[in-house]
């Protein structure tokens, strides 16, 4: 069984964290704690800086008294001030400098052995491609932006999208399923048709987002990565390393959205980071793909998918209705914990035994909730948390 | 020449174009500058926008355009309703092309949400005549503040409205909403009520409305008591940024006292709230249990009733029902 509690600031509630049902169980120490800690760090919002303490401070608290083998860190902060706020170069290098002494902070007074990754460079938004004049449908959201849906097309549409400069390619759902597979669920949803911008455009169409942006995601055809633990070629080799390093060691799995090779500042060596012609941008994918080691399209999610059907299971994980049983937090025979800034996806992708992380949408800072997976249920025992209904 | 729209009755002469930005004079007629332009087109879960006893479980196409007749001073969407118009930052649709996009994405019905309904009037005229053509129920939110023949325009083309009463007194929007009157949206309030299925929202600001949540309670019943009412945990933002996020332990307190006047009360705009459920007024059995996920609304976690009525004593809860064929209010 899994737990949420939830902080609104002065106000906190437990739930059952699939069902969203009130519960109570303060006994559990666990429990216990994560009230303790959210009520104590408030979230100060997505693109503010002190987000990036808040990381670390909750990370501590964590550490030291849950002291956990394995610690996922997701400081996506940089990524919020890039895509929504005029870039100012001073507030910028504030920003690099405060993401990476927060790092070392983090690390000096844990010890945690670091696999640091940054995420991918962001640039300045030059156009967005509107979708909105086609016949078809379609499906530009914020969960991505070099890719949308599209659905039932006219042949005119195909023919204007093919032809636009500022298109890299037009691939239907048949000519994707030959090149990349992909699981049955990721599949279904795939559009008619996925298109896919040059640097530097991005989509705009149905779902896609009110509020201005100023950058998005290069195409980072390689990210950086830091890490003492031996060398990485690939995205998907991160889960291999961090597998084979627990539990010997404790490890701090860090990503850093936002900052890729440009402002990266520790010693770093290249990965991969597409698959055939997919570049991985700050998103869900790339942390699942990070996490379970398995590429995007073994995911439940295509990129300008519609289906939005959703089943009431797990209402604070946006559109999943069974979360990743693979994840790194998940193994077996260690003890996880996990903090971000990136709401859902953090506890998505860790599925840690206890994950903090804020709670925001658009912007809007709703607060923070904690998560709380009984380790003891994932070895195959009862879970010691007797919960009443409310 | 004025504009007939909303109550501020703006001189478009000169060429201004409304203190919304959004309208100006052609030809001795009032029309817009921006016709069939939107900020936005996505489907929602309709108790997201919300509604909470219209259609549950369905999905929503919502669409919105630019600017606002009030000038709230905590505005929550003020990157859309307080910001210079923008042509370019507005989508071109038609009624049409909007509705093709409703049908693929599977939604049941058409809300005008994000901003005030009567910045965009005649486009959302215009979608909301072709959406019924085509089956699908609409709705929309509104401040309130339109003129008579506006509600009444509005009324012939929707079935549910969820209305933004803000507060009771004249000294509250002259404060925080720009305007000098709430008379023309308490007599709003009370045509929809009449002729609409009606919800009402009423965004709580710590230490500035909280105290009048009785005094709302008691005009909503006097209505109907049977009204939803949305009290929304107000998370200032635009001028007012820094004020404190209302304290729920007060408010829950508040509620209490509400719930004596009307039957339905909610408090949300925060996550995990247990106050978006819908229980019996009669028996107290749960009738439909809701998530609340922060934002406006929640979602729907499960619709408990058995044949439209309560599994405990069997009473008939008042919910909008059906398609927009059917246009059935059950109560």
């Amino acid at each position: 069984m899994s737990v949420a509690v939830i902080d609104v600031r002065e106000w906190q509630t437990t739930v059952d964290f699939a069902t969203g049902d009130l519960i109570e169980a303060d006994e559990h120490h666990l429990v216990k704690l994560a009230k303790e800690i959210i009520a104590k760090r408030y979230y100060p919002g997505d693109v503010d800086n002190r987000s990036i303490n808040w990381v670390t401070d909750t990370a501590l608290d964590l550490a030291e008294a849950y002291q956990p083998d394995f610690l996922f860190l997701s400081y996506a902060q940089p990524h919020f001030y890039s895509l929504y706020q005029r870039f100012d170069p001073g507030k910028w290098e504030e920003i690099c400098t405060t993401i990476f002494a927060e790092i070392t902070r983090l690390v000096d007074l844990t010890g945690f052995t670091p696999v640091v990754v940054g995420l991918g460079d962001m640039v300045p938004l030059k156009e967005r491609i509107d979708l909105t004049g086609l016949d078809g449908l379609g499906v530009a959201t914020n969960w991505s932006f070099h890719y949308a849906g599209l659905y039932s097309p006219s042949q005119a549409d195909l023919e204007q999208l093919n032809s636009d400069p500022r298109i890299e390619r037009v691939v239907s759902k048949e000519r994707f399923s030959e090149l990349f597979d992909g699981s049955q669920e990721f599949l279904r949803r795939f559009p008619d048709y996925l298109l896919v911008a040059r640097e530097g455009y991005t989509f705009r169409g149905f779902a896609s987002g009110m509020r201005e942006i100023s950058r998005i995601p290069a195409k980072n055809y390689q990210i950086p990565i830091y890490t003492p633990l031996g060398n990485v070629q690939r995205l998907v080799d991160i889960h291999a390393l961090l597998d084979q390093a627990l539990p010997q060691r404790k490890v701090a799995l860090i990503l850093i959205e936002g900052i890729g090779q440009r402002d990266f500042r520790l010693p770093y060596q290249l990965i991969d980071n597409t698959e055939h012609w997919y570049i991985y941008e700050n998103s869900r994918d790339h942390y699942l793909t990070i996490t379970t080691g398995l590429h995007f399209q073994y995911g439940q999610f295509p990129p300008g998918h519609l289906d939005h059907a959703k089943g009431p299971k797990y209402p604070y994980s946006g559109g999943f209705t069974a979360l990743p049983q693979n994840t790194l937090g998940r193994k077996k025979g260690i003890k996880s914990a996990a903090v971000g800034t990136r709401n859902m996806i953090t506890h998505v992708a860790a599925g840690a035994d206890i994950c903090i992380e804020c709670f925001a949408r658009q912007l809007y800072n709703l607060g923070t909730i904690a998560i709380i997976n009984d380790p003891k249920y994932f070895e195959g025992r009862d879970s010691p948390l007797k919960l009443a209904p409310a | 020449m004025r504009c007939s729209f909303c109550e501020r009755r703006c001189d478009l002469s000169d060429d201004f174009h409304g203190f919304c930005q959004m309208y100006k004079v052609e030809e001795d007629r009032v029309v817009e500058r921006y016709p069939f332009r939107w900020s936005g087109y996505q489907s929602s879960d309709i108790e997201m926008i919300p509604f909470y006893h219209a259609y549950p479980g369905t999905k929503s196409l919502v669409v919105g355009t630019m600017g606002c007749n009030l000038d709230c001073k905590y505005c929550l969407n003020s990157h859309i309703a307080k910001k210079q118009v923008e042509e370019s930052r507005l989508y071109a649709l038609t009624p049409e092309q909007i509705l093709k996009a409703a049908r693929l994405a599977g939604c049941h019905n058409i809300v005008f949400g994000v901003n005030e309904v009567t910045v965009s009037f005649p486009s959302f005229l215009a979608l909301a005549k072709a959406a019924k053509k085509q089956g699908f129920a609409v709705g929309c939110l509104t401040n309130g503040y339109l003129t008579e023949e506006a509600a009444e325009l509005l009324a012939e083309h929707v079935l549910f409205i969820n209305l933004s009463l803000k507060s009771p007194s004249n000294q509250f929007y002259r404060h925080y909403a720009g305007i000098n009157d709430v008379g023309p949206i308490i007599r709003n309030l009370r045509f929809f009520a009449e002729r609409v299925h009606l919800e009402i929202t009423t965004p709580i600001v710590q230490d500035v409305n909280d105290h009048e949540i009785p005094e709302i309670a008691r005009l909503i019943a006097e209505i109907d008591p049977c009204i939803p009412w949305h009290l929304f945990r107000l998370l200032p933002e635009y001028k007012m940024q820094d004020y404190q996020y209302p304290d729920i332990k007060r408010i829950e307190g508040l509620l209490n006292i509400a719930r004596q006047e009307v039957s339905y009360v909610y408090f949300s705009n925060f996550v995990g709230s247990k106050w978006v459920s819908t229980d019996c007024p009669l028996c107290g059995t749960p009738v439909v249990k809701r998530v609340a996920l922060g934002t406006c609304g929640a979602q729907l976690a499960a619709d408990l009733r058995v044949n439209e009525q309560c599994a405990g004593c069997g009473y008939r809860i008042p919910f909008l029902k059906q398609s927009a064929s059917e246009q059935v209010a059950v109560s």
